[in-house]
């Protein structure tokens, strides 16, 4: 089997196909702050009413948010795989005899409840004492301090949830009929609704599970990275909606774009589950308050120091950090390059569409003039 | 049979069949259920044909042509701007993505920024709910006609069937309006006040929709309900401290803050539009302290969470005050200046003391006199103007008791405000709040340390706190410990309230619409109707707590015979829902019901005569909108014509009073109403909009056409708007009697029931001990209702974040997310009643659940996914169970909104109470009437008025039946433990 270079792992890796030819220069790539989300679902409707209104497509979520760690859509995705998938090696490389990745297909009702156990934590309830009768007389105050390596001891966070579109798709490895590619123009991953034959290799292979089988016209389907807007110049319908401000998409192999800077100047954020080893270009800031053992399985390749450095950046940010965070949801457009104020007291986007929108870090006090205005009509 | 996805997908969703055709799809869509098993059929057969070279598909694939697929699926035929502007408070510009005369879906816009001036940080507003509007509009359970149900007659008695049963008559708009007037005339020759208005909520929607109900009221002299006070979002604390309604920071400002204690009030689920700004505060460096009985999203981001006993608030801000005082950590300058803390008090008659009593020579200028303060070693005068700056180099004493000889002769003993509040705070040692709250001592000391060292700090409170007895007590509390800190009027600090679309006050001009040639109606408690206006009636007694005295007199009602509800789910959303169907509704009790609606909710299903408006994206006519959370001021426009026979809610008024008119004129009893509203019976009410806008000084200058391009910044003082920034930057007083932040209330009814001071008392219900008891008192009795009938469960009905109330709760997408239960396959197979004349039921592709803790399950036998009976003395419901350690032990949430006709039996509102705190019927209080700087004493509608409790609520749960869910309760599953340890895989 061919090998290819997988950054996140920083070795090579299996993989059926060999690396492409020719250099890439634009990759689809977006980060998340799973610290800002507000578990709202409005990237989830957003991207619904957009693509998965059709008949056979009513228990799409191709974006859904879920509240870690017991929920998950489809019902434990990734607990399954992980009770398979042995240390050491990627999905491609623990494939079984007969599959190229190794995978599970998930029954029916695993589809059932996109939104199951929502604000459910782990850990428990801190009661501390109870008295004669039964009832609560002392709970424990709960203290979150990262600085002090104190975690959350009831937590959850909300996990927003797209296709990666993967630099080496465990979906596009999969398909017995090569249905499925990867755009040079942008690196979306599709599958070629008039190719396809539903054989679902490719709902089972994908470790996010974000392929789906439509059974009204048999073929599977996927997120299709908002192609038709990205097009257009436009970010993608969940990154435009997103009312909580916590995602920011871009090209992530332009060394002067904003992601590239997040990713891997700051190193504030983090492949989700890159021992995976299909090189996913979502990158999520881990959430400060989770325990760091949980998030180094889920976004730091088992090593929990790259967490607590990203993590790190983001409790104590730069001052270009900062003002960069204040980009993030400020447009509908394609941001390319941000530029600074030398004291980076703002930060201005500039989009692909030449359009220019300056956040400022600090917002001052007006005051306005004339007796006859007042905070109390 | 094999249909190729090619054939599906190219035709994009309304191509080439009918707008009727659509609607009557997207009905079926909306059904939400799955038509075809998602593995029931096999794989489609593979043809035998030529496959193209594909080497590599990373690098090259050959035949692109068919992704013109997804681009015709996205493609639209224009965009328009319009406002998603539910009972949320936000009020949020959306772009709404027309094809083929259909809105298919809806983007934020994002130049806010630009039209209103303000940072792009503003921009991106609105939330799922905007995004699933359609699913409402174009759903199978909208009003589409008028209709009068079968059997109504004019004359009760010769009624047939039953309010609720789901038979209906289609009628013209004429023959609805005829019933009506008939109806409105009948009634008005006896008394116009039996009519009652609820035209809610009107701040979304100020002119054209439910505000012209108001106007209409008013014309007429109805009466019309509040709805500020009766969903229990005012805080009758702040106007008891500050004289104002209410008001909070903007969004803009919550990032300024150091440091910000959250009491009982889930920021992040409630405010999705703004709360960026709050979490943006994180990035800054601030501090979160988060008070609340549950583990939620905002306490997800607490630095520190205290896992407070429910109902138990205020004795936690007892310890905060009694810390900074007796550690002398509060800000001398700010209490001397800003608060009643220094005034003197009579300890004989616990009134204050008033200048003309002790100092000779002195006229009181005020018009509750003036005030006294202890000065160096003199007594001296202050007026309520003597704030801030304007106190004239007084450095009054704070902590004094003495002897004063009054001019009468009289000896009396006085104390300052202080002192007393001191006094009265030192029960609460960090030991007795903890016995209390259940909340370790030790915190207590931290958190008042950390709050008074850090400025700028804020407290924010809302609806959690708001639905509770003695909310007041709690709302004053906080407001104390701000105060003593400085916390007041400074940018970063303040304390504010979350709960309620109620900011109308942003346009003063509102008055002179309401109010043409001075019309007035009378505005009253909704709560006085719902506990007495029936048959039966609730004993009052019980309902005030055992108090047994009666309102005010300048508290008004009178019992109705006709509701016109506009917009409200009333019945749905009404406490003690059982009594009130069986008391006033379902007995033809109110005589006449009449809704404006857009969706059949559980309150049109119970009309008479139900009216369709139309929907946000439909409106005839714009309107203007205002909000709390932001500084900015809309005008809503629809953006495709009426889906069905709708009519906008002002036109329904309009043609009313046209109708009554005109039977008036047949009666040869003459009338002008319909003169007020000819500006919709000539199809231009814009001309309302304009005066509007000009009559107000924060829009004076906007014009309609402004606003046609996006939202305009309000005209405040200050933005972000600071409350009471004027008062303490540039000492004007505060709308109370002494002109300052009042901690000391001398008024009837606080002296009667032990409130003068702020302090701590156990709620009605939710306690094992003396309940509406002071401590230490309260620990040596017992609540009969808990220990002996064993309402032991705490019954929390929150707000979330799939629906506004109850608005959403039947769209598809909605009810699939917002519970446990919810899947597009209805696999339960529920369903749950339509209620329009075409019938049917849908399917229930989500149920109401409640939540409560695995222990309290297993002690009572219970599973996951059971379905048990939640009752109490009032009522009970059945309903799904969820499982979840997010609940404290002993308490059972259920986010609230849910239609009745969702559950097998009653609904969340079976069990809930209707308490009046008689405080709050006090007719000596001083607040600011709702626009200018005019003070009134006693009743002043949504500002000084009894609330609704509904947090004041035990009951018992039982098991129902199995639920039969097939879910894991994985957390207690030994294989997870590897897994939350990250043991599980250790990378690759």
């Amino acid at each position: 089997m061919p090998k290819v270079y997988n950054w996140q792992l920083q070795r090579e890796v299996e993989y059926p196909y060999s690396e492409p030819q020719g250099e890439r220069n634009y990759q689809w790539a977006m980060v998340f702050n799973p610290n800002r989300c507000i578990g709202c679902q409005t990237c989830t409707m957003a991207c619904k009413s957009t693509w998965t209104q059709g008949e056979g497509q009513e228990h799409m979520w191709w974006n859904n948010v879920e509240t870690r760690p017991y929920g998950g859509f489809p019902f434990n995705w990734d607990y399954k795989l992980l009770q398979q998938l042995p240390s050491g090696k990627t999905v491609v490389e623990a494939a079984q005899a007969g599959e190229k990745a190794m995978g599970y297909l998930p029954d029916e009702r695993e589809y059932d409840y996109p939104n199951i156990f929502e604000d459910v934590p782990a850990g428990d309830y801190p009661v501390s004492g109870t008295d004669s009768n039964g009832y609560i007389n002392r709970v424990d105050a709960v203290e979150t301090d990262f600085d002090r390596d104190i975690p959350q001891r009831v937590w959850f966070f909300y996990l927003q949830r797209v296709c990666n579109q993967c630099t080496y798709p465990a979906c596009l490895a999969a398909c017995p009929r090569k249905a499925i590619y990867k755009r040079q123009e942008d690196g979306i991953v599709l599958i070629d609704q008039e190719r396809c034959r539903g054989y679902r290799e490719c709902v089972k292979a994908c470790p996010y599970k974000k392929p789906f089988f439509n059974a009204a016209s048999k073929v599977s389907e996927k997120c299709i990275g908002c192609y038709p807007r990205i097009e257009q110049g436009l970010v993608t319908r969940c990154v435009a909606a997103c009312v909580g401000k916590i995602r920011l998409y871009g090209n992530i192999l332009d060394p002067e774009g904003p992601l590239a800077y997040l990713v891997k100047e700051e190193g504030v954020a983090l492949p989700l589950y890159p021992q995976f080893g299909t090189e996913p270009n979502v990158y999520y800031i881990p959430p400060r308050w989770v325990p760091l053992d949980f998030l180094a399985q889920m976004y730091g390749n088992g090593d929990k120091q790259v967490v607590r450095k990203a993590i790190q950046k983001y409790v104590h940010p730069s001052p270009k950090l900062l003002a960069t965070m204040g980009i993030f949801g400020a447009t509908n457009e394609i941001i390319q390059k941000i530029e600074y104020a030398s004291d980076y007291s703002w930060a201005e986007g500039i989009t692909v569409k030449g359009t220019r929108i300056r956040v400022p870090v600090n917002e001052p006090v007006e005051i306005r003039q004339g007796k006859e205005y007042t905070n109390e009509p | 049979m094999h249909r190729s996805r090619d054939e599906q997908d190219s035709k994009p969703v309304t191509q080439g069949i009918s707008r009727r055709q659509f609607l009557k799809q997207a009905a079926v869509a909306a059904a939400g259920v799955a038509s075809v098993g998602l593995f029931g059929c096999g794989i489609g057969e593979d043809k035998l044909e030529a496959m193209p070279v594909i080497e590599n598909p990373l690098s090259y694939y050959p035949t692109r042509g068919w992704e013109r697929v997804y681009r015709d699926l996205y493609a639209y035929d224009e965009v328009k701007t319009m406002v998603c502007t539910p009972n949320c408070t936000h009020n949020c510009d959306q772009q709404a993505f027309i094809r083929n005369g259909i809105v298919v879906r809806y983007e934020q816009v994002y130049n806010i920024s630009e039209t209103a001036e303000v940072s792009p940080q503003w921009n991106a507003r609105s939330c799922l709910k905007g995004f699933t509007y359609s699913r409402r509009v174009y759903g199978p359970n909208r009003v589409k006609y008028p209709m009068v149900r079968e059997g109504y007659e004019l004359d009760v008695a010769r009624r047939k069937g039953q309010r609720g049963d789901g038979r209906w008559r289609r009628v013209s708009w004429n023959e609805a309006y005829a019933l009506i007037a008939a109806k409105m005339v009948e009634i008005m020759d006896k008394d116009p006040q039996q009519i009652h208005l609820y035209p809610a909520i009107q701040a979304a929607g100020c002119v054209t929709r439910q505000g012209s109900g108001t106007r209409f009221a008013n014309v007429l002299g109805t009466m019309e309900y509040s709805e500020y006070d009766w969903y229990a979002d005012l805080p009758p604390g702040h106007p008891i401290t500050t004289g104002l309604q209410t008001a909070e920071h903007e969004a803009s400002d919550w990032r300024n803050s150091r440091y910000i204690i959250h009491v009982g009030k889930n920021l992040i689920e409630n405010k999705l539009a703004d709360v960026h700004w709050m979490i943006q505060s994180q990035e800054r460096g601030c501090k979160w302290v988060v008070l609340t009985p549950d583990y939620n999203a905002t306490v997800s981001r607490a630095h520190l969470w205290l896992p407070i006993r429910p109902g138990s608030d205020a004795a936690f801000a007892m310890g905060l005050i009694r810390v900074i005082m007796e550690e002398g950590l509060y800000d001398q300058e700010f209490v001397r200046r800003y608060t009643s803390l220094p005034l003197l008090v009579r300890e004989d008659t616990g009134l204050y003391l008033r200048a003309s009593e002790v100092i000779a020579g002195h006229q009181d200028q005020g018009r509750w006199g003036d005030f006294v303060v202890w000065d160096a070693n003199n007594l001296a005068p202050v007026t309520r103007e003597m704030v801030g700056e304007k106190m004239a180099g007084l450095r009054p004493v704070l902590e004094k008791r003495a002897q004063v000889k009054l001019l009468n002769g009289q000896e009396v003993t006085v104390a300052t405000n202080f002192l007393l509040q001191r006094e009265k705070a030192a029960l609460f040692t960090p030991e007795m709040v903890e016995k209390i709250t259940t909340l370790p001592a030790e915190r207590v000391l931290q958190v008042a340390r950390e709050f008074a060292a850090i400025k700028p700090a804020a407290i924010h409170m809302g609806e959690g706190i708001n639905h509770w007895f003695y909310q007041n007590l709690v709302q004053r509390a906080y407001f104390l410990v701000a105060a003593l800190t400085g916390n007041v009027g400074n940018s970063g600090g303040g304390v504010s309230n979350w709960s309620g679309q109620y900011k109308i006050v942003n346009l003063p001009g509102m008055e002179e619409y309401w109010h043409p040639d001075h019309k007035d109606g009378q505005l009253t408690f909704p709560g006085y109707t719902m506990a007495f206006g029936g048959k039966q009636g609730l004993d009052p007694a019980a309902v005030r707590g055992g108090y047994r005295k009666d309102k005010g007199s300048t508290f008004k009602w009178k019992k109705p015979k006709m509701w016109w509800i506009a917009n409200a789910n009333f019945l749905n959303q009404t406490k003690n829902q059982e009594h009130v169907l069986n008391d006033l509704v379902l007995n033809n009790e109110v005589d006449t019901i009449v809704v404006n609606e857009v969706e059949m909710t559980t309150t049109a299903k119970y009309a008479d005569i139900v009216l369709p408006v139309p929907s946000w994206i439909e409106l005839q006519f714009p309107d203007l909108c205002v909000g709390p959370s932001n500084p900015f001021v809309h005008l809503q426009e629809g953006v495709i014509p009426p889906v069905y026979e709708c009519k906008q809610d002002g036109l329904t008024f309009a043609e009313t009073a046209k109708a009554i008119d005109d039977l008036n004129d047949k009666r040869g009893k003459p009338t002008e109403y319909s003169k007020y509203f000819q500006g919709f019976l000539d199809g231009k009410p814009e001309v309302y909009l304009q005066q509007v806008l000009d009559d107000s000084i924060t829009t004076k200058g906007y014009t309609v056409a402004d606003l046609r391009k996006g939202p305009k910044r309000l005209k405040f003082k200050t933005y972000p708007r600071i409350p009471f920034w004027e008062q303490v930057n540039e000492s004007q007083p505060f709308f109370t009697k002494t002109g300052r932040l009042e901690f000391y209330k001398e008024e009837d009814r606080f002296r009667e029931l032990g409130e003068t001071l702020v302090t701590y008392k156990e709620s009605l219900e939710v306690t094992p001990w003396g309940p509406g008891m002071e401590w230490p008192q309260a620990g040596e009795n017992r609540n009969a209702r808990w220990q002996d009938d064993g309402y032991q469960f705490y019954y929390n009905t929150p707000h979330g974040r799939h629906s506004v109330h109850s608005s959403w709760r039947a769209a598809d997408w909605n009810l699939i997310w917002s519970n446990n239960f919810g899947s597009a396959r209805s696999p339960d197979g529920r369903t749950f009643d339509m209620g329009n004349p075409e019938g049917g039921k849908l399917p229930l592709v989500g149920e109401p659940q409640v939540e409560i803790h695995p222990l309290d399950a297993e002690r009572l036998g219970l599973k996951d996914g059971d379905y048990v009976e939640v009752y109490n003395d009032r009522g009970s419901f059945i309903v799904r169970l969820k499982l979840s350690k997010r609940m404290r032990p002993g308490q059972v949430t259920t986010y609230h909104g849910w239609w009745r006709e969702m559950y097998k039996k009653g609904s969340w509102q079976s069990v809930t109470p209707l308490y009046i705190n008689p405080i709050q019927e006090d007719d000596g209080v001083v607040t600011k009437k709702l626009w200018g700087r005019d003070l009134v004493e006693g009743y002043n509608a949504s500002i000084w008025a009894p609330t609704g409790v509904n947090r004041d609520c035990t009951v018992a749960i039982k098991k129902h039946a199995d639920g039969g869910w097939w879910p894991r309760e994985v957390w207690r599953d030994p294989n997870w433990k590897a897994f939350l340890e990250g043991k599980l895989n250790r990378g690759s």
